[in-house]
């Protein structure tokens, strides 16, 4: 630990920081949020709300120079404050430096020179094309109403009844009706594949419900492209101010309105005998389960996330993988964190490197021949919607239709990956070789090493034959 | 009251973060079984089956079912 003021050089750099005729002022529309509770860091960080609501992790210096700032302050009086806060002096050129280096860039603090746009998170393997269903305020009605939900003796009701099911289902009665029945007729798949997006959507209102019972505003419900599929989604921002508790009750809000969902199918089976909605019982367990995997940003994810007291697990992998190539601290997002929590983030990152790094390394060697499946699948739907309107068979067109949608999307969606997977290398070579000739020809050099074999590869596999 | 003082370099160590959106999805998945949907062609083009499935691309040709 240093004891006494900056070196020279710094004073120098720190001098540039606060005109004394105007003390700092905290942006308009700025929420300071406290601190983030349940931390997975030894000194918990403290979270701020800019009114674009962009959430921003502050370390605890960072977030008391914040809260001190109240537009008649000056810099002298915040350092004298924060000083008592942190029990460590600090000096006003200090401060200055923290305001005009760290807090005004992000927008924290109010500035003369506003800049031309403020930073915003580009969070890895998001969600994109983002369309509204249920704007901020509705979702937030939606939680209102179904509050009641989440109340204990009701939980419990809930588990006990979806048990009682569970064992009905598959230990007494089993499946057999249902699978004979839908492979009949494609208007009963139809009917499924209504039920299983109620399902999804139900599910979302979960989120909400279980953010908005914590004390958390939720967003817009919606629908966008993950990956590429489909999908819906609740923006649950605003929950990063609740407790661990509050956190992993929005996070598992969604699982527990599927059991009340599949409670209700069960309630209509026994009014209506229909062996469908079994089978969307069956289903919803399938995805429940799938619901559960922590490797891309489904519910699983964020539970892990919250048990381990870190907001942003994908922005971790870089920070582990240079705390164990270097023999240093090691970056001070991984050095700062708990022990427990360090564990887990670590075995986390060993898990996904390998997982999504196959999956895109095979996606890259076939994507010719996967894009072909899909055009095939594709084409052979067209056929039939067009084959089975022209023969009145509507739901067997509209079912023709829906695979021939999806088949789509996925090829739409599998180039969508590989066009952002080339970006993401491009950009990255070309900032690490910025201004150095060597470090450019070095990178063309190896895009040529690698884009040369795969296209090889790609046509002795003859991969863009029988299209 | 004497204090450690605050040094330059634990000044320039301090960080923020940006958060992402925090965001929960269903996808309509066509790799399982799920809310995902797909009308399924058999192989060989004369028959037709529907169901909820997977398009299989390990070969490059077959789609078939995991119904």
């Amino acid at each position: 630990m240093t004891v006494g003021g900056p070196p020279g050089r710094d004073r120098v750099a720190l001098s540039i920081a606060l005109n004394p005729a105007s003390p700092p002022r905290l942006a308009d529309g700025l929420e300071l949020l406290g601190e983030f509770k349940n931390s997975g860091y030894a000194q918990p960080p403290g979270l701020v709300k800019r009114a674009d609501g962009q959430m921003i992790q502050l370390s605890r210096l960072l977030y008391l120079v914040a809260c001190r700032i109240d537009g008649s302050r000056e810099a002298d009086a915040i350092a004298d404050l924060v000083s008592v806060d942190l029990g460590r002096s600090m000096t006003a050129d200090q401060v200055g430096y923290v305001i005009s280096g760290k807090l005004a860039p992000l927008g924290i603090v109010a500035c003369q020179e506003v800049p031309a746009a403020l930073p915003t998170a580009s969070p890895f393997l998001s969600l994109r094309a983002r369309a509204t269903l249920l704007p901020g305020r509705a979702a937030d009605a939606v939680g209102a109403l179904l509050r009641p939900l989440f109340h204990w003796p009701v939980i419990g009701a809930v588990i006990a009844g979806i048990a009682a099911v569970d064992y009905w289902l598959f230990a007494i009665h089993g499946l057999g009706a249902a699978l004979g029945q839908i492979l009949n007729d494609p208007a009963d798949l139809l009917l499924v594949v209504a039920l299983t997006i109620v399902s999804g959507a139900f599910h979302e209102c979960g989120h909400a419900t279980g953010c908005r019972y914590g004390g958390a505003r939720p967003g817009r419900i919606g629908v966008g492209i993950y990956l590429v599929w489909p999908s819906f989604f609740t923006n649950v921002t605003d929950s990063y101010r609740l407790s661990r508790g509050g956190r992993l009750r929005t996070d598992l809000g969604g699982l527990y309105f599927n059991l009340i969902f599949m409670l209700a199918l069960a309630s209509a089976y026994v009014a209506t005998s229909a062996p469908l909605l079994l089978l969307v019982i069956a289903l919803t367990h399938v995805e429940m389960f799938e619901q559960l995997l922590p490797f891309v940003r489904f519910d699983g994810y964020f539970i892990l996330s919250d048990f381990a007291g870190v907001p942003d697990l994908f922005a971790r992998i870089g920070p582990v993988v240079r705390s164990g190539l270097s023999r240093g601290n090691g970056d001070p997002r991984i050095a700062g964190l708990r022990r427990n929590s360090r564990i887990a983030i670590t075995a986390w990152v060993l898990c996904v490197i390998p997982l999504l790094g196959i999956t895109m390394v095979y996606l890259v060697l076939h994507l010719p021949e996967i894009d072909r499946a899909l055009w095939h699948s594709v084409s052979r739907a067209a056929q039939l919607t067009g084959a089975d309107l022209t023969a009145h068979r509507y739901a067997a067109s509209t079912a023709a239709a829906l695979g021939l949608a999806l088949a789509g999307l996925s090829i739409v969606g599998s180039l969508y990956v590989a066009v952002g997977l080339v970006r993401r290398a491009v950009l990255a070579g070309l900032r690490w070789s910025h201004g150095q000739p060597r470090r450019r020809l070095l990178v063309v050099i190896v895009a040529i090493i690698c884009v040369a074999p795969l296209a090889i590869y790609w046509v002795a596999r003859g991969q863009f034959r029988d299209w | 009251m004497s204090t450690t003082a605050v040094s330059t370099r634990e000044l320039e160590l301090e960080g923020a973060e940006l958060l992402p959106t925090r965001e929960t999805l269903c996808c309509w998945s066509s790799q399982h079984s799920g809310p995902s949907f797909t009308a399924v062609f058999a192989q060989g083009g004369s028959t037709t089956q529907y169901g909820i499935g997977n398009v299989a691309v390990l070969d490059g040709n077959a789609v078939n079912i995991i119904l």
